[in-house]
């Protein structure tokens, strides 16, 4: 079990060009989340939350600013570097699930995938243990594109915590489903964070969710705003 | 993870699957290569020791002192120590002979003939037994049919003295039988002259070898000398042949061939006998027919690879794309480089491993069926270690592939990935590089081909592959340049799907490489078909001028033999044989080769070769002047003539001319010339038939005085029948060449022959038909021949012809271009003496009956061997150009379905990148039929350039190229083709447009089925 990672940003600023003109996608986004706790980023389509959970994610790098989770100042590392921080400590669930799991696989497959990066001899759970855990036993060894959008979701997020990551980033985990389905999978992030101890950030544009997460960081156009 | 693997290779099945299958041609090819030239050398090799027949044999000649004449025992001490030499791999047989060049006769009165007296270990199953047995015991012997036929007494039963023409020792032996050799050409004759016939520079025939018994050789007679000194042992020569298996001789064995000769060297500087091979120049031959295949095969292969690799890697490229969610999800999931290469290779990977086996497996499955359609039945097809290799590289090959078309996946940042953007866009200056050397090596290598023709060697075969790519490489770089224009201009109209098509080529690279891809694969398959074609077809034209009919039965001529007049039995309706003869003369104007043809059967018969004269103009031209022969058999000849108004005298005798069947003229007296109606008859040796030349009046040398006066001859019989002899024909008789003092004047009456003639002392005149011409026409091969121009030409016998020039052709059949083709009538009847030294043989034409020979035979004729147009069509095919070629071709085509097939692969796979444009097109308005037209003709834009390119790349190259490119082993005057017909240009264009059409189809509909609005909701970010 993971104890959580803080994470920390400071004046947060992300440009981009699109069709010959500058775009700021974020402006001064500070804030920070400690070591097992929760945030959940909300605002409404282009405000940046995307934007937000990339930059975290290491996945690109901010035109300014600093992104520190644990000691690690994400700005500064190499891509290498930052791959070896995604590999030890940060899991990230995108939006579309095609793009957290492999279509072809069980979601055994897509644990153990998850699993890979620690190596053969880290210690690691039973995917089967992790999804009998996660309530998942019954579609464990159904192929994940035959799966429902809810039942494929949580399959992410199971691969997501599958390491025991430090820090979970969940970006609208419950986009496309329905209210059961949406329920159910916060369900989980619930108990994966509780059970965890993962730092979890998510980011959302649905109320529903950053009500039942709490710790809300409001963003509109790019800017930290009162919620 | 081997099964999650597996899972995803299951769900990219189509795409997984072509990959392997690019994987599997790819190899395939690569290994073909080894395996079929291997084969092609196995077949080439086989060739060669085949043509060099007893050339492969090794002679070990008794040796005394350096001379090869021994005494009877050292010749037996010889024969003891070959047979107790070590066996020999690839040599079974040890054939010991004894022999000694002799003359021999049967008797005082009947003259003798220069001949070799021969015993041979196993002759007696070489030869056909035509009477009697063979010798068994000391003072035996048995003679050929042929010096059995001539004039000399060798008759089964006769004792024939022979004489060495050496020391003078002589020996008495009976014949016991009469022989015909089942084959003369027989490597088991060792290539030995045991079977001549002619005559020596004395005027001595020279005739077939008597074989003996070996105990003969210990009876032989020294010449007898003074009383007082010692008889010198009569001397003898000795061999012994140790023919090669050639069946059992593989490449491999070459090696241990030459040791065997050099052992075998070695061993007779002790053992006293000469070791005589050609074999070394004969192996030399083989290593070279091998690497002329090896080059020619490996060029080849190399194009086929290096556009397999270039379809494997568009197609991985693809394959690549597909995955390449899995491989951000990878990064996405913090793999370190090593698992993400090996995660992102592994796919791919694990088909070329896959293929790997597969792919040796259909190379040696495709050389087995080229091996069964262009080789030596029984060639072996072998995977070696070459192959082996050739294997490995092309795995390594299509890993190299693997690595780069996933490099830039595998590196792109993930979001990168997620948005299927690239931070850079355009054509790299590399590429550019890359192209531009493309076309000047192109450029370099046609300058090269032009210079230096076939010289060039199997360098050639790389041209087109050069000029095809540079099209290939030019029109993808021209087409967005082309169509740019064309952006602004459809944008303002109402066309739509005009301007949706053009916009996507001008701003789509991918499409482009496809472009490329596929005009070199169009361009390779037009030039590799066509080359083929113009090849096969220059095949067949050179085997008909080399050969001249369909099939050619070689005879063994006895002197006096009337070859044409026993195909004329054969064949009495002339549909389907004719006789030739060629032959080299002795001296005289004309040194190449005669053919002599029978020209009135030689249209029937006569293969066409395109570029030649036909047969049927051929025998116009010699046959100018010729008319039938008019045959007389029988033993009694009479001529009914009428003298009238006879002033003068003494009377002339009347004189029968007539042609005996060995072309000799024989003079028949009859009576003197008498007033008023008379029948004159005479014996005539005309039982086998003779060909009436005329009738002569020769007047008396002695008497003095001139006769003339009218003479009608107007009836000829034999034996009592009359004859067709035309005596109130038109232009069929003449007067004859008067010798001395005599004149003729002939015309045709109804009534017959009127000829007013006079006659001097010793004077000879008459008529003559008037069948065959003097000179004889000629055709003349090569340049500078003119028309009309006489030509001397020499037999053996001292005589000479007169040949005009009636024509000339730069190649002739069989002579090609150097010889002269005339009718074997006229010239036989010409110059008689030429037959004894020519070689003769039977054409048979195309409506030959299956049982031709047989009734050559029952004709009398002695079948020694055969030449066919098939056979010869077959040897050239079988040449290393020649099989060079035909890989090409299959290679192009396996080359171009494989292209085809990948740019289907391409387009299936951007039909979902394309469908969301689509669907965003249905969206804002456009109809879905504009959407499909779009799509079509976008696709015809990418796919018909590349034909439209591509087509006349090809036949670009076949004009340039083929010239240059050696279409058989060695040069020949015939002349080639260098363009193929119409026809399978047509048919090759019509099949690439058809695939094009096909793919372009199904594309399209795809592209737009897919393009439904629900997929907006799915669109990427």
């Amino acid at each position: 079990m993971s104890a959580g990672l803080p994470v920390r940003v400071e004046h947060l600023g992300h440009e981009y060009d699109a069709d010959g003109e500058r775009f700021a996608a974020l402006v001064d986004v500070s804030f920070s989340v400690g070591a097992g706790e929760r945030l959940t980023v909300v605002g409404p389509s282009g405000s940046g939350k995307s934007t937000l959970l990339t930059v975290l994610a290491g996945l690109q790098r901010p035109t300014s600013g600093r992104v520190l989770i644990g000691d690690d100042d994400l700005t500064g590392l190499t891509e290498r570097e930052l791959s070896s921080v995604r590999r030890r400590s940060v899991s990230v669930v995108v939006q579309d699930p095609r793009r957290n799991l492999l279509p072809y696989g069980t979601a055994v497959d897509n644990v153990r995938f998850a699993q890979r990066p620690a190596g053969r001899r880290a210690p690691k759970r039973d995917p089967l243990d992790l999804l009998r855990a996660l309530g998942l036993q019954s579609v464990s060894g159904d192929r994940v594109d035959r799966l429902s959008g809810g039942e494929r979701q949580r399959v992410a997020i199971a691969a997501g915590v599958a390491r025991d990551p430090d820090v979970l980033l969940v970006d609208e985990p419950t986009s496309a489903l329905d209210a059961r389905s949406r329920d159910e999978v916060l369900d989980l992030l619930e108990r994966v964070a509780d059970e965890a101890g993962a730092t979890l950030i998510a980011i959302t544009h649905d109320r529903v969710v950053a009500d039942r997460l709490g710790g809300v960081l409001a963003l509109d156009g790019g800017r930290v705003v009162t919620p | 993870m081997p099964g999650l693997v597996l899972r995803a290779l299951r769900w990219r099945a189509a795409l997984s699957i072509t990959v392997w299958t690019c994987a599997v041609v790819v190899c395939a090819g690569a290994a073909l290569g080894p395996v079929f030239a291997l084969a092609a050398a196995e077949s080439g090799l086989q060739d060669v020791l085949r043509d060099a027949g007893a050339r492969t044999g090794v002679r070990l000649q008794g040796d005394s002192g350096g001379s090869p004449q021994l005494t009877v025992e050292e010749a037996e001490q010889r024969l003891d120590t070959a047979a107790a030499l070590p066996p020999l791999a690839h040599r079974p047989d040890r054939i010991g002979s004894l022999f000694l060049e002799a003359r021999a006769s049967a008797g005082p009165d009947l003259g003798s003939m220069n001949t070799r007296m021969l015993w041979r270990d196993g002759a007696c199953a070489l030869v056909r037994l035509d009477a009697g047995r063979c010798p068994d015991r000391p003072g035996e012997a048995i003679v050929s049919s042929r010096s059995a036929a001539l004039p000399y007494g060798w008759k089964r039963g006769a004792t024939l003295v022979v004489g060495s023409a050496l020391d003078g020792a002589s020996v008495s032996v009976r014949v016991v039988g009469v022989y015909t050799p089942r084959s003369a050409s027989s490597p088991r004759w060792s290539g030995q002259p045991y079977f001549q016939v002619g005559v020596d520079s004395k005027g001595v025939p020279i005739t077939d070898a008597v074989l003996v018994d070996r105990g003969t050789f210990d009876r032989l007679e020294p010449l007898p000398v003074a009383p007082d000194a010692v008889p010198a042992k009569p001397l003898v020569q000795e061999a012994v042949d140790l023919p090669l298996d050639v069946r059992s001789v593989r490449l491999a064995d070459i090696g241990s061939l030459r040791s065997q000769v050099r052992a075998l060297e070695r061993s007779g500087g002790v053992d006293a006998f000469t070791v005589a091979t050609s074999l070394r120049a004969v192996l030399a031959e083989a290593e070279q027919v091998r690497a002329r295949i090896d080059v020619a095969t490996a060029l080849v292969v190399l194009q086929l690879c290096v556009l397999g690799w270039l379809v494997l890697h568009r197609v991985l490229v693809d394959a690549v794309d597909a995955r390449s969610a899995d491989i951000a999800l990878a990064k996405l999931r913090g793999f370190d480089r090593t698992a993400l290469l090996r995660f992102g290779l592994g796919e791919p990977v694990v088909l070329l491993l896959l293929a790997a086996p597969v792919g040796a497996l259909l190379a040696v499955l495709v050389a087995t069926r080229l091996a069964d359609a262009v080789l030596l039945p029984g060639t072996p097809v072998r995977f070696t270690w070459v192959a082996l290799l050739a294997l490995v590289g092309a795995v390594a090959g299509g890993a190299a592939a693997v690595v780069q078309s996933a490099w830039s996946t595998l590196r792109r940042p993930v979001l990168e990935q997620w948005r299927r953007t690239r931070s850079s866009s355009g054509g790299s200056p590399a590429g550019l590089v890359a192209d531009v050397l493309v076309a000047a090596l192109a450029a370099l290598a046609f300058v090269a081909l032009r210079v230096a023709g076939p010289e060039a060697g199997a360098l050639t075969l790389l041209g087109p592959g050069l000029l095809v790519c540079a099209a290939g490489f030019a029109g993808a770089r021209l087409l967005p340049i082309v169509l740019r224009p064309a952006v602004p201009a459809t944008a303002a109209s109402r066309r739509i799907a005009v301007f949706l098509a053009v916009r996507q080529v001008v701003r789509r690279p991918a499409g482009l490489r496809l472009v490329a891809l596929l005009t070199v694969a169009v361009g390779l398959a037009v030039f590799g078909v066509g080359g083929e074609v113009v090849a096969a077809q220059n095949r067949v034209t050179r085997a008909a001028a080399e050969i001249g009919a369909t099939r050619v039965e070689r005879v063994r001529f006895t002197p006096g033999q009337d070859v044409a007049g026993q195909v004329a039995r054969a064949d009495p309706d002339g549909r389907w044989a004719a006789a030739a003869a060629s032959w080299l003369p002795f001296g005289g104007d004309v040194t190449d080769p005669v053919l002599a043809v029978d020209a009135d059967r030689l249209a029937a018969v006569g293969a066409a070769a395109p570029g030649l004269p036909s047969a049927g103009r051929i025998a116009a031209v010699v046959h100018e002047g010729a008319a039938p022969s008019t045959a007389v058999r029988g033993r009694e000849l009479a001529v009914r003539i009428r003298v009238a108004d006879r002033v003068g005298g003494p009377a002339p005798q009347v004189v029968l001319a007539l042609r005996g069947p060995d072309g000799v003229e024989v003079d028949v007296p009859t009576s003197t010339l008498r007033r008023g109606a008379a029948v004159y008859r005479a014996a005539v040796p005309c039982a086998q038939g003779c060909e009436l030349i005329g009738l002569s009046w020769v007047g008396d040398v002695l008497a003095e005085g001139t006769v003339s006066g009218t003479a009608l001859i107007d009836r000829l019989t034999v034996d009592g029948k009359a004859v067709a002899t035309g005596f109130s024909t038109s232009g069929r008789w003449r007067s004859a060449i008067a010798q001395g003092d005599a004149s003729d004047r002939v015309r045709p009456t109804a009534e017959g022959l009127l000829d007013l003639f006079r006659i001097g002392p010793g004077g000879t005149g008459g008529a003559v038909l008037a069948d065959l011409p003097d000179p004889v026409p000629a055709l003349v091969a090569g340049a500078g021949a003119r028309s009309g121009r006489m030509l001397d030409v020499a037999s053996p016998d001292g005589a000479a012809a007169r040949l005009v020039v009636a024509g000339a052709a730069p190649v002739l059949p069989v002579v090609l271009d150097a010889g002269v083709v005339v009718d074997l009538r006229s010239f036989r009847a010409a110059l008689p003496g030429f037959a004894v030294d020519a070689q003769w043989s039977v054409w048979l034409g195309p409506h030959a009956p299956a049982d031709a020979v047989a009734r050559l035979r029952h004709a009398g004729l002695v079948i020694d061997g055969e030449q066919s147009l098939a056979a010869r069509n077959a040897e050239l095919a079988r040449q290393g150009p020649a099989l060079a070629l035909l890989l090409l071709a299959v290679c192009a085509v396996a080359g171009a379905l494989l292209a085809m097939g990948g740019t289907a692969v391409s387009i299936a796979a951007a039909v979902r990148r394309r469908s969301y444009e689509a669907a965003a097109l249905s969206t804002v308005g456009v109809r879905r039929g504009q959407v499909y037209r779009a799509a079509i003709l976008e696709q015809l834009l990418l796919l018909g350039t590349a034909v439209v390119v591509g087509l006349p790349a090809g036949v670009l190259a076949l004009v340039l190229a083929l010239p240059a490119v050696p279409q058989s082993a060695d040069d020949t005057p015939v002349p080639l083709a260098a363009l193929p017909p119409a026809t399978p240009l047509l048919l090759c264009a019509a099949v690439l447009v058809v695939l094009v059409g096909g793919t372009v189809l199904l594309s399209a509909g795809r592209v737009v089925r897919a393009g439904s609005s629900s997929r907006l909701r799915e669109a990427e970010e």
